[in-house]
């Protein structure tokens, strides 16, 4: 079960980010056609990166402890101390970024270019800060199998 | 194609000041809360898990910033948008780099 949680919440980290690039790229090219579409992708990011939230924030407070003590006695105990500790933390900024990007999108974004700009950085940052935890997790994941490759030889 | 036709919604605003304060806020509170035990203690106590405190007052500011604001009114000059997007833009860059140092020199 605790894996098939942390696998979800990875699924739901991938489905942000990618419905976030849709978002970036219908965005610049927004008209009134793709309007709709563009909405219920910010939507489909919110959602997803909530979700993701959820089930990664479940998974670090009732299961991390086991893995943290392995990493903190292996070779990388920075996938801990730096990478866990940063990634806990910045992905509460992500949670709100993606939650305000339905609201940019709320506004007419083939006629206005300064709301344009603003759900271009507001997506860019997601997409920014969402690989960034992505390749974050990878790391603890990394370090918790470093730990485990070293006690076993 | 690339006109200014109209404001943008009072949420628009009142929920993107929310995202620059509150992340800004959330650095302040990894800070915090990480140089003094009683306030890592204190935040452990509320809810069992000093991480569900920090997501949550961070949430509740969030919630209460961006639908105060949108209470208040929605006057906006035509600087209002594009000083949003930069504050914006800076205060989310500015917390993460903060954040990564605070923990870089905290190793």
């Amino acid at each position: 079960m605790k894996e098939i949680n942390l696998m979800a919440h990875v699924f739901f980290g991938v489905t942000c980010v990618l419905a976030t690039l849709w978002v970036f790229v219908d965005v610049l090219n927004a008209r009134e056609a793709n309007l709709c579409r563009i909405r219920a992708l910010c939507v489909l990011a919110a959602a997803a990166m909530w979700l993701a939230m959820i089930l990664g924030g479940y998974w670090y407070v009732a299961d991390y402890k086991a893995d943290k003590a392995l990493i903190l006695q292996g070779p990388w105990p920075f996938a801990h101390n730096f990478f866990m500790e940063t990634k806990e933390h910045f992905v509460i900024t992500l949670l709100l970024l993606a939650t305000y990007l339905p609201i940019v999108a709320r506004n007419n974004l083939a006629t206005h270019s300064g709301a344009r700009r603003l759900a271009l950085c507001v997506a860019g940052l997601i997409l920014v800060v969402g690989l960034a935890s992505e390749g974050h997790g990878a790391i603890i994941a990394m370090g918790v199998k470093t730990s485990l490759l070293a006690h076993a030889h | 194609m690339a006109t200014q036709s109209d404001n943008v919604t009072r949420h628009t605003i009142s929920f993107g000041v929310a995202v620059a304060a509150c992340s800004l806020l959330n650095v302040a509170i990894v800070i915090v809360k990480e140089q003094s035990k009683a306030v890592f203690a204190w935040m452990q106590a509320i809810t069992g898990h000093h991480w569900l405190t920090h997501v949550a007052i961070v949430l509740l500011l969030f919630a209460f910033l961006g639908w105060g604001l949108a209470g208040l009114g929605n006057q906006q000059t035509p600087q209002t948008l594009r000083r949003l997007t930069n504050s914006l833009v800076a205060c989310v860059l500015a917390s993460l780099v903060v954040l990564a140092g605070f923990y870089l020199l905290a190793q």
